[in-house]
């Protein structure tokens, strides 16, 4: 493989993780929040909000079914309201990060809801308050799910991110496609496919390591 | 002298015997959501708890135990009636305060409902930083309280690795933690082995001498009422049917519903192959079936020897002699073959003894004997 090539993998791998790292970090900023208020609000939940709650959730379920590409392309005057552009890394962190935000509001309103119900009762007759059983029980004893689904939200990113090269995102997709396959150099498709599964296999067994230490549910032999 | 003062028109003098801890006065709770049949959880409850006591509340599954306890910390808040603990009216305080008075109200429950990602030491200090307590102050009561239940060595585990009894004991310890007055065991021993359940039954037999603490417990199961109640309350459909001193309750126990919860307990249940021949009048030929229930001195007496001098043939059918409250507890059904007139003037002569006799009915002798 040439050093050009070399340079154009280094270059892509590096687009991508910008792209995951940002799109992940502001997902996590808008979709952890989100996600604590579907789990919260319910009708019968902790803090009540049905209607703001059941408005949510529509809203969150239209974006989920929403297919990422025509995400990406309905939203360009949103992006380029943002970041002064539609194409390139920075303008694809926008599309990113509103696809990502939904699935992890999802994942966390998942793990809160699996604590025990039992620690409310618990916590209740404690004489807790919704603020403290918020921070004590529930987002502790959730936090080895949440840090599950915000793995899985990361690996889905690394797919996500290969589809912004339609609007000139860059990233391995990108350099898959125009390199591997429109220019048929197989070495190229070989090699970002390559870096792709490296990828994801860290992102899948350091979120699988963390979960791992912060759940003590169960005895590790 | 209470009448004296109320015609001065002076406040009545504190004669009342030890105040209750608890009183709850016309509980009612219905579930059901909007056009779905509703279920009368409680059905007007007026109970006292005297303080420093242990009252179990007993009564077959959907009576409202857990219901009425969980009313008395407003866990669920009855539709009618008013609960008030240690002098407070909990329904009338707001939400900050009734938080407040929950920290005076332990609570422990069947599946110990502990933080799996805290430690022993971790789940008990939970309890103390809700109540607000100072950093220094949580660590020393943590370990007083876990010498307490005797799980000191235990302090830096995570619940995963204890077994049920071990789980109860951080409940139990987090429970006493911020010095409540009352403690409510929410069917505490049901997830237990009997051994592990007489373990945690003695422990809080020990609290409640040591420290003084009331305790209200729910259960379905006898055994525990006769280990650990001093006070016993019979619920049934949200209504309590019978409630009264536990030793006079398993002596002399009034609603059939005690007597069924009883006669499981004591072993004393008809054999269901003598059950169906029972008759309510004396044929030719039969015995007479009775319960017998009596404590101390007279169950550890020669009542079978008795029978046999007055001319009484007593056949044993079923039966048990426990320890209640320290002293033997015999509950025995005896097939008794004799003339009616003997017959009935020993049942007199062992009532005023203090027996509670019940009478079955009668059997063919020969149907005791196939048995």
């Amino acid at each position: 493989m040439s050093p050009q090539m070399l340079s154009l993998l280094a270059d892509a791998t590096a687009q991508t993780l910008t792209m995951v790292a940002i799109a992940g970090t502001l997902a996590c900023l808008g979709g952890i929040p989100l996600g604590l208020f579907l789990a919260l609000c319910g009708p019968g939940d902790l803090l009540p909000r049905p209607l703001l709650q059941r408005s949510l959730g529509l809203l969150v379920n239209a974006t989920r079914s929403t297919p990422f590409i025509i995400l990406v392309v309905a939203i360009v005057p949103l992006t380029r309201a943002l970041t002064g552009t539609s194409i390139g890394t920075a303008a694809a962190t926008v599309p990113l990060t509103l696809a990502a935000i939904p699935f992890i509001a999802r994942v966390v309103e998942t793990a809160v809801r699996e604590v025990d119900h039992g620690l409310l009762d618990a916590a209740r007759a404690m004489g807790a308050t919704p603020y403290q059983i918020v921070t004590r029980i529930l987002l502790p004893e959730a936090r080895a799910g949440i840090v599950r689904g915000l793995t899985l939200a990361a690996v889905n990113l690394v797919g996500y991110s290969a589809m912004v090269g339609a609007v000139g995102g860059g990233g391995l997709g990108d350099l898959g496609i125009r390199y591997g396959y429109q220019r048929f150099m197989p070495e190229m498709m070989l090699a970002v496919v390559l870096i792709l599964i490296v990828l994801v296999q860290i992102l899948q067994s350091g979120g699988e390591a963390m979960a791992r230490t912060l759940d003590k549910r169960h005895l590790k032999g | 002298m209470a009448i004296a003062s109320a015609v001065a028109g002076s406040p009545v003098p504190a004669l009342t015997p030890p105040a209750d801890m608890i009183r709850l006065e016309g509980l009612r709770k219905i579930f059901g959501a909007k056009g779905k049949p509703q279920v009368t959880a409680l059905d007007g409850i007026d109970l006292a708890v005297p303080a420093g006591s242990i009252t179990a509340i007993i009564g077959p599954s959907g009576a409202g135990k857990s219901s009425l306890l969980r009313a008395v910390n407003l866990l669920e808040r009855p539709d009618a009636g008013t609960v008030t603990v240690g002098g407070t009216d909990l329904t009338a305080l707001d939400e900050a305060s009734l938080r407040r008075a929950r920290q005076s109200i332990g609570m422990i429950f069947q599946h110990f409902n502990l933080l799996a990602n805290r430690t022993v030491s971790g789940n008990v200090a939970l309890a103390l930083e809700l109540a607000g307590w100072q950093k220094a102050r949580i660590a020393p009561r943590v370990t007083e309280l876990l010498a307490l239940v005797g799980l000191s060595d235990k302090a830096d585990q995570y619940p995963a690795a204890l077994s049920g009894g071990q789980k109860q004991r951080v409940g139990i310890a987090r429970a006493l933690a911020p010095q409540p007055q009352l403690l409510l065991c929410d069917e505490a021993t049901s997830a237990l082995d009997p051994e592990t359940t007489r373990q945690i039954l003695a422990l809080i037999r020990q609290i409640n001498q040591q420290l003084g603490l009331t305790v209200l417990l729910i259960t379905h199961e006898m055994s525990v009422v006769r280990e650990v109640a001093d006070h016993v309350v019979v619920l049934e459909a949200g209504r309590i049917v019978e409630q009264g001193d536990v030793t006079r309750i398993f002596t002399h126990p009034h609603h059939p519903t005690t007597r069924h919860f009883l006669s499981g307990e004591t072993g004393t249940q008809l054999p269901e192959r003598l059950a169906v021949h029972v008759s309510p009048v004396a044929r030719a030929g039969d015995v007479r079936l009775v319960r017998l229930h009596a404590l101390g001195a007279i169950a550890a007496g020669p009542i079978l020897g008795r029978l046999a001098e007055a001319g009484i043939g007593a056949g044993l059918v079923a039966g048990r002699v426990q320890p209640l409250k320290g002293q033997p507890f015999t509950a025995l059904v005896l097939a008794l073959d004799g003339s009616e007139n003997t017959i009935n003037n020993m049942v007199t002569r062992l009532r005023a003894d203090g027996c509670d006799i019940e009478e079955l009915g009668y059997v063919a002798a020969d149907a005791v004997a196939a048995g």
